[in-house]
């Protein structure tokens, strides 16, 4: 075996010294050959939870920008908010058999079944940021429990002892069953636990929906006007509670601390005093992990499932102090 | 090809791309039995041409010309004296004195009396007169006659009618000339004209069967036609210009819904004409009932053994009163269940409606009150 | 020769085209453009797809059939009542969170969860049954209403509970097989789901309590004067839909494990999408299983095939509510339309050539015209209406039908007083006497009667046996014309038409096709069956001198033929007579041993014509009303007397019906013949010169009574 490579790069040695004497420099075809060759007419397909907001775009925006490069096939099936559909669309990609599915799930459990049969049919299974309880081929997305300790810890540095405060807080919760929402929550409570002058007033969920977050914190700042933080679960939806705080007069007086992609929106945001501080964990970056981890699970010889692993991509603090056109992203950019 | 596309969605959808649907008998045209209520004064077989002349009162009977008596007006009318023909005659016409213009069913016209006595007009313009409808004396030695078609006899009719034929002509002869000189095609093309009457401008007014029309003439202007009566529930006939102004109009026959849906119906039409007796057509006629082989539509036949007024019929006695501008005014009917049909020839006698049913073969007389008339 | 007439012929005798009108006639012409839709939808989606009909595809779009079909099922049965039921979605959505509670948290049995889960789907239904139901709330608000308070609860428990779902887990194989495994490759819940709509298509279409569901959903205030329980039956068919819902929400768990925020949202305008592009009507009273399951799938195949093919979400939904828009829009055009397009086709003439008539003009004809029957005794003048047939006891009392359903009496011998003998309901029709003295009436609509000397009404037959390859059912008797009783009391009767009722005579004049037949009711054994086939309007019926044969008329074909029932020319047919110059009724014996055939109408050359010309016929039927059609000469009338070798020996006219246009019937009695007709108002009464002053039918043919 080992004498055989040696023969294969002895040969192309030998040829690339041809090579050399023709063109007067080196075509790197060794790792190009396979490399290219080894992604073109791949096959790869997405299921966002939906299509038509920032996170979803900025992914999608930047995968499909290098399966162009590259040229492999990418495809996004839209479920548009509905597991069902979503269940649908996977089982439609079981019969297709694409290579790779990368899939952003909806809670913890829904596709989990469905990717164990995609592994099973050998298509390799991507999940982004949001996972299930079941590891596949990779995970590529944010450390929820870390994104938690961030925002709990900051409440906590708001509204804890010592800081003259009356310690409510309110935590708005996103989709329930949803990765993020159930480690972000285990996060909290973990430091609350830690904390007993934090007083959690209300937890409620909002499942993504800003008007739900707005209502929920109207409610809430009505029965406890001295509220002292909201901990939310999505820059998108918690902003609905920065224009209930705002509404009512308290902007400022009320710490506001979410997580998010990191767009433009969301910078807008706190500039706008309707966010205090977003823990992002920065789709730009996303994009380019998953690119990567496209790229190496379509050229891996491993079979789907058996290797599984994770990336947990780079957390970064905005504030009104850190903003800057730097670490906000747009649309228009990434494509 | 839009054409027969449109055609077969009409035919499916079931309307009417021809224009055909009989327009209902209403307004002036309500239906009345003022016919039906008349006297009879006269019952003749045949019965038509019923013309008011200088010397009394003159109708036909087949080939036969008879003069009337009436000397009492409480009685009916007797027959005065009879003269046979070699045809049957189609028309009369008076010039107002002793003349008196005979129409003959494929001869042509034969002038009696008067100053062109014995005259005989068998062509005009190297044209057979064989159908000679309607003539009228505009003076002494100017005569316009219809020739109902060129194709058909007048005693042909129906075919005439069934077979689409538009063959009609009208003329002015000049009978100062010689013989054969002096015709003047009015007009031509004319579907079945059947009769003739002078307006009070000058115009004549021609009742064109087969289009359901009255058209008016103007000589003066190279018998240019315009319309002036049309969508008339039944084919108009005889013209009569009122002794206080306006007109009476002969409706000799009825249209009928089936009728116009057969006159379309070409294959089915066609076989017909060539294998049955025109009597037992899908057609208009002077008179029905006569025979079983008679074709009846289904409200025409009897229930608890009565036949309804406003059953569909082939025959009809119909006479419209029209105004100087030809808007009718008022209308004397016989409906399905009546007795004076086929109405071919009217006359004014002493205030008196004179009405010949050449269907039911009788002459009715009415007195008309204020209103009707 | 092969000239267009032959082609004409052949083409009306092998395309039958009066099928296309019997088949719009049924009930499931309805599922015609939901079935083509789906036709289109495969295939479409078919061939766009890539692996479409894999069998994993099909097995999970089985299994999402099931699932959608559930709830389309019970949305469909609150439709069907008249109803609207929104909360579907939500009952579905608290179902999935209750059985997720029960395996993943509680860890019950799996068939206690079932039980709870369907419990509370019932109890849910019983909610909505009972505010629109009995407190009679309008339908669609109520559901609104629960569909959000429903909805509500779910989000409050969904919150408490989702950690506690999401960290618990079910390993109970029996739950995994509901939601994975198949039998014969067919997924589990598909057949649960077939199951329950094949229960629910038998009660539906089979049993009363569907019958009375659809009837109260059809017309509610009707339904009530029919003693159905209006409020009870609204109420059990939203407790049904909250069942059925339940359950589909069962198996959703049992599939995916897990449930969301977002599980349910929009089932309901999916649901009522798939409704009604099934053809399940929004005004309730019509809709089948069929139209559920069709509209399911329909709804299904759409959207995941859309979502396949990459279209973004909510032009998917654009879509969709587009599509529903188009289902009502056609669901409306096909109630308002379908019977103009069904009184447009229906009538469907066919090709028939009559021999030229004999003529009657002449005086040696046996047809030679007079006119003897125009001033004839009458009978009953404007007492009576529509004495289609007369019948003569032996003691001359006098028996005729009426328009009004009754049999009415004339005493004898001078038929002045008279009484209705029988009130029957229909419009009596041919008549005969049995060997005890019983009155047997064919009844227009309704079958073969029995009215016993002592008034007693009984019905002895309406329904034969149904033909193999009818598309109309032909088992009920329409229109019973004419009968006759053989020396062994079997009795035989006529159809005159199976695809008209009695007043639309006319319409079937007019296709004169073999619409007839000829029917057999054994009293012995209570039997009915169909004796001969395929007759054009069969009429009147007569036994001959043989016992073993009868002389029955067909009208438009006006002939006469001959069948024997039994002997050994049994099943042969004779033509007996083939060219009579009319339609031929009622045929009756004659005291010289011959026999007396009435011809309701004479033909005409025109309408003979034209049944060689059956397009120009259903041109007519469709362009011109029916009051304008051509009809047979029905306003004279004739009884023609005639012998078995088939010679005709008399005929009695009245020209131009004076007295009796369109006879239908004569019987000779004591010297006199008695005349009726289907539309008159009076009997006639003709003394036949040189008759037997003392022969009654009954006597010459049962005997004198002992």
């Amino acid at each position: 075996m080992k004498f055989r490579h040696l023969l294969t790069a002895a040969l192309a040695a030998l040829l690339a010294t041809a090579a050399l004497a023709d063109e007067k420099g080196l075509d790197n075809h060794v790792k190009r050959t396979p490399y290219y060759d080894g992604l073109t007419g791949k096959k790869v397909v997405f299921v966002p939870l939906a299509m038509g907001f920032d996170l979803t775009e900025g992914w999608a925006a930047i995968m499909r920008k290098q399966a162009k490069d590259l040229g492999y096939s990418f495809d996004i099936r839209d479920p548009n908010w509905s597991t069902d559909a979503g269940t649908r669309a996977i089982t439609a990609i079981i019969a297709e058999k694409p290579d790779l599915a990368i899939i952003h799930n909806p809670d913890l459990q829904s596709y989990a079944r469905l990717e164990q049969r995609l592994v099973q049919a050998g298509i390799k299974v991507l999940q982004v940021n949001l996972e299930t309880t079941n590891p596949t081929d990779y995970y590529v997305g944010a450390d929820w429990v870390k994104v938690g300790l961030i925002e709990a810890q900051a409440l906590v540095d708001h509204c804890g002892k010592r800081t003259n405060t009356s310690g409510k807080v309110e935590i708005l919760e996103g989709q329930p069953t949803a990765a993020s929402n159930l480690y972000e929550l285990y996060a909290y409570y973990h430091v609350f636990a830690d904390h007993p002058e934090i007083k959690v007033v209300a937890d409620q969920a909002a499942t993504y929906d800003p008007s739900k977050a707005r209502a929920i914190t109207e409610t809430v700042l009505q029965q406890n006007p001295d509220l002292c933080g909201i901990v939310g679960n999505w820059d998108n939806q918690d902003v609905g509670a920065g224009a209930a705080v705002q509404a009512a007069g308290k902007t400022g007086s009320v710490f506001i601390v979410t997580s998010g992609g990191g767009s433009q929106t969301g910078c807008d945001n706190i500039s706008k005093g309707l966010l205090s501080e977003i823990v992002s964990y920065d789709v730009p970056l996303q994009g380019n992990a998953l690119n990567e981890a496209i790229v190496q699970l379509l050229l891996s010889p491993a079979k789907a499932g058996e290797i599984k692993s994770t990336y947990f991509t780079p957390l970064t603090l905005q504030t009104k102090d850190t903003i800057s056109p730097h670490n906000c992203w747009t649309l228009d950019q990434l494509k | 090809m839009i054409g027969a596309l449109k055609r077969a969605y009409a035919n499916f959808r079931g309307f009417d791309e021809a224009g055909s649907t009989v327009p209902m008998m209403d307004g002036p045209l309500k239906p009345n039995t003022l016919l039906d209520g008349g006297e009879i004064l006269l019952s003749l077989p045949q019965v038509d041409n019923l013309v008011s002349t200088a010397g009394g009162l003159v109708c036909s009977s087949g080939a036969e010309l008879l003069a009337l008596n009436w000397p009492d007006r409480a009685m009916p009318l007797a027959v005065a004296q009879r003269r046979a023909f070699e045809a049957p005659i189609t028309c009369l016409a008076s010039d107002g004195g002793k003349g008196l213009a005979i129409g003959l069913d494929g001869r042509g016209l034969l002038i009696q009396g008067g100053r062109h006595d014995g005259r005989r007009i068998d062509a005009l313009q190297d044209r057979p007169l064989n159908c000679p409808t309607a003539a009228l004396f505009l003076d002494a030695d100017t005569l316009v006659v219809a020739n109902g078609s060129a194709d058909n006899n007048a005693e042909a009719w129906k075919r005439d009618l069934m077979g689409r034929f538009a063959s009609g002509s009208v003329w002015r002869i000049d009978l100062s000339t010689g013989p054969g000189a002096g015709a003047k095609m009015l007009a031509r093309g004319l579907a079945f004209p059947c009769g003739i009457a002078a307006g009070d401008d000058g115009a004549l007014l021609v009742s064109e069967a087969w289009r359901h029309q009255l058209i008016g003439l103007d000589p003066a202007r190279g018998g240019q036609s315009k319309r002036l009566l049309g969508d008339l529930p039944a084919y108009p006939g005889r013209i009569l210009h009122a002794a206080d102004g306006g007109f009476w109009i002969a409706l000799f026959a009825p249209r009928n819904q089936l009728v116009e849906f057969v006159l379309r119906e070409t294959g089915y039409r066609r076989r017909m004409m060539e294998r049955i007796d025109p009597a037992y057509w899908i057609a208009p006629s002077l008179a029905g009932g006569a025979s079983y082989l008679e074709p009846i539509q289904g409200g025409a036949r009897k229930k608890l053994n009565i036949m309804k007024p406003w059953a569909p019929t082939w025959s009809y006695g119909l006479v419209l009163r029209c105004d100087r501008a030809m808007r009718p005014v008022t209308s004397l009917h016989s409906r399905a269940d009546g007795h004076v049909h086929g109405v071919t020839a009217i006359a004014e006698a002493d205030g008196r409606l004179l009405i010949a049913a050449k269907g039911s073969g009788a002459i009715v007389g009415l007195t008309l009150s204020e209103g009707q008339a | 020769m092969f000239s267009s007439e032959t082609l004409t012929r052949l083409r009306y005798r092998y395309l039958p085209d009066h099928l296309i009108g019997e088949i719009l006639t049924k009930r499931w012409i309805d599922n015609a453009v939901p079935f083509l839709a789906l036709l289109v939808a495969v295939a479409v989606f078919g061939t766009l797809i890539p692996d479409f009909f894999s069998l994993t595809s099909l097995t999970d779009l089985g299994r999402q059939v099931a699932e959608f079909g559930l709830v389309v099922l019970g949305l469909s049965i609150v439709l069907m009542s008249g109803g609207i039921d929104l909360s579907v979605s939500s009952v579905f959505t608290l179902s999935v969170l209750l059985s997720l509670i029960g395996t993943n948290v509680q860890v019950w049995p799996v068939p206690l969860v079932l039980v709870a889960v369907l419990a509370l789907g019932g109890a849910c239904g019983a909610i909505n049954g009972y505010l629109v139901g009995y407190l009679r709330l309008r339908a669609f608000l109520t559901t609104l209403v629960t569909l959000i308070i429903f909805r509500s609860i779910y989000d409050l428990l969904f919150l408490r509970m989702s950690t506690a779902i999401v960290a618990g887990f079910s390993d109970s194989p029996l739950l995994l097989f509901i939601g994975e495994g198949t039998v014969l490759g067919i997924p589990v819940s598909l057949l649960v789901a077939l199951v329950i709509a094949l229960a629910w298509h038998i009660v539906l279409s089979r049993m009363r309590p569907g019958w009375r569901l659809i009837a109260v959903g059809g017309a509610r205030r009707s339904a009530y004067n029919a003693g159905i329980k209006v409020r009870r039956t609204v109420f059990f068919a939203y407790v049904w839909s909250g069942l059925l819902s339940s359950l589909a929400g069962f198996l959703f768990a049992a599939r995916l494990g897990s449930t969301g925020a977002d599980t349910g949202v929009g089932l309901e305008v999916a649901a009522l999408t798939a409704a009604v592009l099934g053809g399940n009507s929004l005004g309730g009273g019509r809709g089948s299983v069929a139209k559920a399951a069709m509209g399911a799938t329909l709804v299904l195949i759409l959207t995941n095939g859309l979502t396949n093919l990459g279209v973004s979400g909510p032009v998917n939904s654009t879509i969709l509510g587009a599509v529903l828009i188009a289902a009502v829009f056609v669901d409306m055009r096909w109630l308002r339309n379908r019977h103009k397009w069904l009184s447009k086709v229906y009538v469907s003439p066919a090709y028939l050539r009559l021999p030229p008539p004999p003529s009657a003009a002449d005086a040696g004809s046996p047809y030679a015209l007079n006119d003897k029957l125009r001033s004839v005794e009458i009978i009953g003048l404007g007492q009576i209406e529509g004495p289609e047939d007369v019948i003569l006891d032996r003691d001359d009392n006098l028996y005729c039908g009426t328009r009004h359903g009754d049999i009415v009496r004339f005493f004898g011998p001078d038929h002045r007083r008279h009484e209705v003998f029988a009130h029957i309901g229909g419009h009596p029709l041919g008549m005969a006497f049995d060997r005890a003295g019983n009155l047997l009436v064919c009844i227009g609509g309704m079958g073969l009667y029995q009215i016993a000397p002592d008034k007693e009404v009984l019905k002895l037959t309406d329904e034969t046996n149904r033909s193999l390859f009818s598309v109309v059912d032909d088992s009920r008797l329409r229109l019973a014309d004419d009968l006759d009783v053989a020396p062994d009391g079997r009795i035989y009767f006529s159809e005159a038409t199976i695809r008209y009722e009695q007043e639309d005579w006319a319409v079937d004049a007019l296709e004169s096709r073999g619409n007839g037949r000829m029917i057999c009711y054994d009293p012995r054994n209570g039997s009915t069956h169909t004796e001969i086939h395929k007759l054009v309007f069969a009429n009147g019926v007569c036994m001959a001198s043989d016992g073993c044969s009868f002389l029955y008329a067909e009208s438009w074909t006006c002939s006469v033929s001959r069948y024997w029932f039994d002997g050994p020319k049994k099943g042969r047919i004779e033509r007996v007579l083939d060219n009579l110059p009319g339609y031929p009724d009622n045929i009756n014996r004659a005291s010289d041993g011959n026999y007396w055939l009435a011809l309701l109408g004479m033909r005409t050359p025109a309408l003979d014509l034209a049944l060689t010309m059956p397009g120009f016929r259903r041109r007519m039927a469709r362009r011109v009303a029916p009051d304008l059609w051509l009809y047979p000469n029905i306003n004279t009338g004739c009884v023609v007397k005639f012998d078995e070798s088939g010679r005709i020996l008399d005929s009695l006219w009245d020209l131009g019906g004076a007295n009796h246009p369109m006879i239908t019937s004569m019987r000779e009695h004591r010297g006199y013949l008695y005349l009726g007709g289907v539309s008159n108002n009076r009997i006639g009464r003709y003394k036949i010169p040189g008759a037997d002053p003392n022969w009654s039918a009954q006597d010459a043919y049962w005997g004198a009574p002992s």
